[in-house]
């Protein structure tokens, strides 16, 4: 007779439980928006690989909210990022995003972008029009800068080009 | 060329929503505007190249000379609005003022106003022969006051291009601009399935009146009515490539008759599926069934057969009293209401004797489930 309480509290806490949990990973999936798509690319000075360069990735929206992270070259001047995902409610309920994104290349005190362009929108592979991965770039330094026009979307500007 | 392409039009819509990064603003239009307009810098102080920056606590926006032998007399303007608070496309008594001797929202017309001394600027310098004037969502609303604006001022021949503009004003504002810019240099752009369009509801209409619209499916033809269908991106993606030839079709004032019974009496409403022709077809068949309703009472209708809300009132408060109607009216309202519950996903009860208010209700209801889409469809867009 005593048990049953006990068995009874015990089996609301672990509903509670289940339901704290499910509710947390559904919260985690729901504002989940893609600030910059999977970028990959070789970093080349005068055609030769350049290693150990420092490359930055920043995103923003609005000008506000500012995601950065970076990484760097290999043996062989290779990069590569994963799509940079954030949680933002905010930003996943915005029905037109403007978002602002930047490769920033760094060598030897010099800084160079390598790719530039705004985002209109939330998911991943968007920036080349909807559901093209970004292929692999090369940036070669001694390019001028220059803008590119994207069929069906939004200039890209930098030294990288694909 | 006297005309900018959808790419073009598209392009220049787009990359207005950059201004606010101020980074390099010449890599956020195409090549296609770069080379034919001056979009390199602001104009300098006392400088002859450069775009005018327009910038008000409501508005947003760049007006530029064209460049080459093709542009050089065109001059660009595009429109972007901002601060503005989402009442605007959702009030349905919208506030009204007086443009050109018309009626048109006053929220448009206050972000119009807010940016006319940077136009006043911009004229006083350059003399272009044509205008091209640009925008999407609210700042297609915009754009179409600064289009007749020009037009009435002498400032050169106006271009209109918007992307999933809201209405602007009443008819006669509509027919005033179709006389004044003509149908053939007003490029209207939108998705069937974009709520924003489709408010403020009538008596606000679109220009060209009559006249035509640009028409591009997001998703498919008959898709449910959705908010991702108002993106730019999403715009920008269906114009690619199209000319305005393949885009075309006419709009015309109401529909016929057999347009409206057709639909009345058709099974084609999908649960839940609340598309275009729900919201058009059921608003003109109230005015339908006041017409059968009319001819058989003698009833006189106030305030014209594009005032849907006093339509509604009209017919409603005619059940109430009880006047008389024929099987076949009263088959046509139940059909009706049956149908806008269909679409909206709500269970349909056999309705045996219809009231007023069963016909307000479905009415208020559908008219919710607009707003609520035009307000997501906007959300986070009009935020600097």
């Amino acid at each position: 007779m005593r048990k049953l309480p006990l068995i009874l509290v015990s089996s609301i806490l672990m509903v509670l439980a289940v339901v704290i949990v499910f509710k947390g990973n559904a919260d985690e999936n729901a504002y989940q928006v893609c600030l910059f798509s999977a970028i990959s690319g070789t970093v080349t000075l005068h055609g030769k690989p350049l290693s150990h360069v420092t490359i930055t990735r920043s995103a923003n929206y609005w000008n506000k909210d500012n995601h950065t992270d970076s990484t760097m070259t290999d043996a062989n001047g290779h990069f590569h990022f994963a799509a940079m995902m954030v949680n933002s409610r905010h930003i996943s309920r915005s029905m037109n995003p403007v978002i602002f994104e930047k490769l920033l290349i760094q060598t030897q005190g010099k800084e160079y972008v390598g790719w530039q362009t705004t985002r209109g929108d939330i998911q991943p592979n968007i920036e080349l029009g909807r559901n093209k991965p970004i292929p692999e770039l090369h940036c070669e330094l001694s390019n001028k800068s220059s803008i590119k026009d994207v069929e069906a979307g939004h200039p890209v500007s930098g030294v990288c080009s694909w | 060329m006297p005309t900018l392409t959808p790419d073009q039009a598209a392009s220049a819509a787009r990359g207005i929503y950059d201004i606010l990064t101020m980074h390099n603003l010449l890599a956020s239009f195409n090549s296609s505007l770069r080379d034919n307009f001056d979009l390199a810098k602001p104009l300098e102080f006392n400088g002859k190249s450069g775009f005018t920056l327009i910038q008000t606590t409501s508005g947003f926006g760049l007006a530029t000379m064209g460049k080459g032998v093709a542009y050089q007399h065109d001059a660009l303007i595009i429109i972007r609005g901002t601060s503005l608070s989402v009442d605007w496309v959702t009030d349905a008594h919208a506030g009204t003022a007086v443009f050109c001797g018309n009626i048109v929202h006053s929220g448009f017309y206050k972000v119009f106003r807010s940016i006319l001394p940077a136009l006043n600027q911009f004229f006083q310098v350059y003399h272009p022969l044509r205008v091209h004037v640009v925008g999407h969502s609210l700042g297609g609303a915009v754009a179409t006051l600064v289009a007749q604006w020009i037009k009435q001022n002498g400032k050169g021949e106006p271009h209109l291009y918007t992307f999933g503009s809201p209405r602007v004003g009443f008819p006669g504002f509509a027919h005033l601009c179709t006389a004044k810019l003509q149908s053939k240099n007003i490029y209207r752009v939108y998705h069937e399935n974009d709520p924003v369009p489709m408010v403020p509801i009538a008596p606000f209409v679109h220009l060209p009146l009559p006249g035509r619209a640009y028409r591009q499916f997001y998703q498919s033809a008959g898709s449910p009515i959705n908010p991702e269908a108002h993106k730019m991106v999403n715009y920008q993606e269906t114009v690619v490539g199209k000319t305005w030839a393949s885009m075309h079709r006419p709009i015309m004032i109401g529909l016929q008759d057999y347009a409206i019974e057709d639909w009345l009496l058709s099974s084609r409403t999908v649960a839940g599926h609340l598309a275009y022709d729900v919201l058009h077809y059921s608003r003109e068949s109230i005015s339908y069934i006041l017409r059968k309703y009319e001819l058989l009472e003698g009833m006189i209708i106030q305030g014209g057969i594009m005032n849907i809300s006093n339509n509604l009132d009209v017919l409603a408060t005619a059940i109430d009293a009880g006047k008389k109607m024929t099987e076949e009216v009263k088959s046509y309202v139940i059909r009706l209401i049956h149908k806008i519950h269909a679409a909206l996903g709500l269970a349909v009860n056999t309705v045996k004797d219809v009231t007023g208010d069963m016909l307000r209700w479905a009415m208020q209801r559908l008219e919710e489930a607009l707003f609520k889409m035009v307000r997501t469809a906007v959300r986070g867009s009009l935020s600097v």
